[in-house]
């Protein structure tokens, strides 16, 4: 068993702690998980993203160059992470801020309108939750409850009071009905 | 109907690219400060800027003359070398108080020390910015940053560096004043300290410092407007505003 995903998006937008749900779920689940953030200096936007690597077997290196899956949150990430997907892989884009569709032919391409959700959930910052929830749907090597309880079990102190919007944002995403059918 | 007059646009020392810093950092008034004095002094085309280590590692992209990037602290050294070779060129650094005071302070030092003809722009944020808020050797006893979350304690943790007084002390420094962004006068202030600044490296006399006190608002975890009031209220009571030297003027 081996998933590997990379997940980009503007500073602040949570590319990178969404991928830390997921790592801290497949940690606790026993798994063998590495996940890797690459940001900018800025100390505000930028751009960020992380590649999650989950497996049962030891992992080589942290690093992909082609991942199976990518979850883009805004169009600079969709521009560099659409030509980089590998050939079969999946595309899940926020179409809220991607300004255009993905054109490959060789992928499968999910578009959600992530922000706008996130939006009518009462937060746009759970964006990255609702894409993940989307990600889980159609890779469901791990349960939705396995990242709900590891967003309980690693949230910080200051976090705490927005669990429940980060498991709403979830399940929305999990729960869209225009999603395709699990790979 | 009246025709339109353009009274105010970017300065010609500024280039068109949208600078990455948050909302309310004075980096944006000393940026365009050091691009107006370059500008009317005349200087722009022959100015070689040293780009630092922190939040501001991207000014060769805002200013617009010739930039090299330096290693973390050592912009004083990348400058002496480029004075050295291009007598003629104008060089200038422009450094945080991490880079300058912290890593880099044996490079000012001896660069001042030694009266490298160069102009250092000293922007003292008494913390570090682009790492996430760790406190530096400019940040006050009490200051609380994530590096000193109990507030600094000055009989663990010393007491703040003060950079122009020290970098003063040395004969081949020329011209070292201390002045601040907080408010529309101090602005003002400050750009006559810069041009002051460049003006000896012109004429040829000497090391010149400008330090100026500037704000943090993400990593003081302050509101930029409450920021300027921190930077009054905190930090020249600590950092005392003037002009610690003047050789010739």
């Amino acid at each position: 068993m081996y998933h590997d995903l990379i997940i980009s998006g503007s500073g602040g937008q949570g590319a990178l702690f969404a991928g830390q749900a997921l790592a801290y779920a497949a940690m606790d689940a026993g798994l063998q998980v590495t996940w890797m953030p690459s940001y900018g200096p800025e100390m505000r936007g930028g751009t960020a993203h992380c590649t999650v690597i989950v497996s049962d077997a030891p992992i080589g290196a942290p690093l992909v160059r082609n991942p199976q899956t990518v979850i883009v949150l805004n169009r600079p990430s969709l521009d560099k992470y659409e030509p980089l997907t590998a050939s079969g892989g999946l595309l899940i884009y926020n179409s809220s801020l991607a300004g255009r569709e993905p054109t490959r032919p060789d992928i499968v391409i999910v578009g959600v309108p992530g922000s706008d959700l996130a939006r009518e959930i009462g937060d746009e910052r759970v964006l990255n939750m609702v894409m993940l929830g989307v990600f889980l749907r159609l890779k469901p090597f791990l349960p939705l409850e396995a990242v709900c309880q590891a967003l309980e079990r690693h949230l910080g102190k200051r976090q705490r009071t927005l669990l429940t919007l980060n498991h709403a944002a979830l399940r929305r995403g999990f729960n869209l009905p225009a999603v395709p059918v699990p790979l | 109907m009246i025709a339109e007059q353009c009274v105010y646009e970017r300065p010609v020392g500024l280039t068109a690219a949208h600078t990455h810093y948050c909302p309310g950092c004075t980096h944006g008034i000393a940026h365009r400060l050091t691009a107006e004095v370059l500008e009317e002094l005349g200087i722009l085309g022959r100015t070689i800027g040293v780009a630092s280590v922190g939040c501001s590692v991207f000014a060769y992209n805002y200013i617009a003359c010739d930039f090299v990037g330096a290693a973390h602290g050592r912009a004083p050294a990348v400058a002496t070398g480029l004075k050295r070779v291009l007598p003629e060129r104008i060089i200038f650094t422009y450094q945080g108080d991490g880079d300058l005071a912290s890593i880099g302070l044996a490079e000012v030092l001896h660069a001042a020390a030694r009266g490298e003809k160069i102009t250092v722009i000293f922007i003292n944020n008494a913390i570090y910015g682009m790492t996430g808020g760790q406190m530096a050797p400019t940040s006050p006893p009490g200051m609380v940053t994530s590096s000193s979350p109990g507030g600094r304690n000055p009989q663990q943790m010393g007491y703040p560096i003060r950079a122009s007084e020290l970098v003063a002390q040395m004969e081949g420094a020329v011209y070292v004043a201390r002045r601040s962004l907080h408010n529309p006068a101090e602005i003002r202030k400050a750009k006559k300290a810069l041009r002051l600044a460049f003006e000896h490296q012109i004429a040829g006399h000497g090391f010149a410092m400008v330090e100026l006190l500037s704000n943090c608002p993400t990593n003081w975890g302050l509101t930029p407007i409450e920021s300027l009031r921190w930077i009054e209220e905190r930090m020249i009571p600590v950092f005392p505003l003037g002009e610690f030297k003047n050789v010739g003027g």
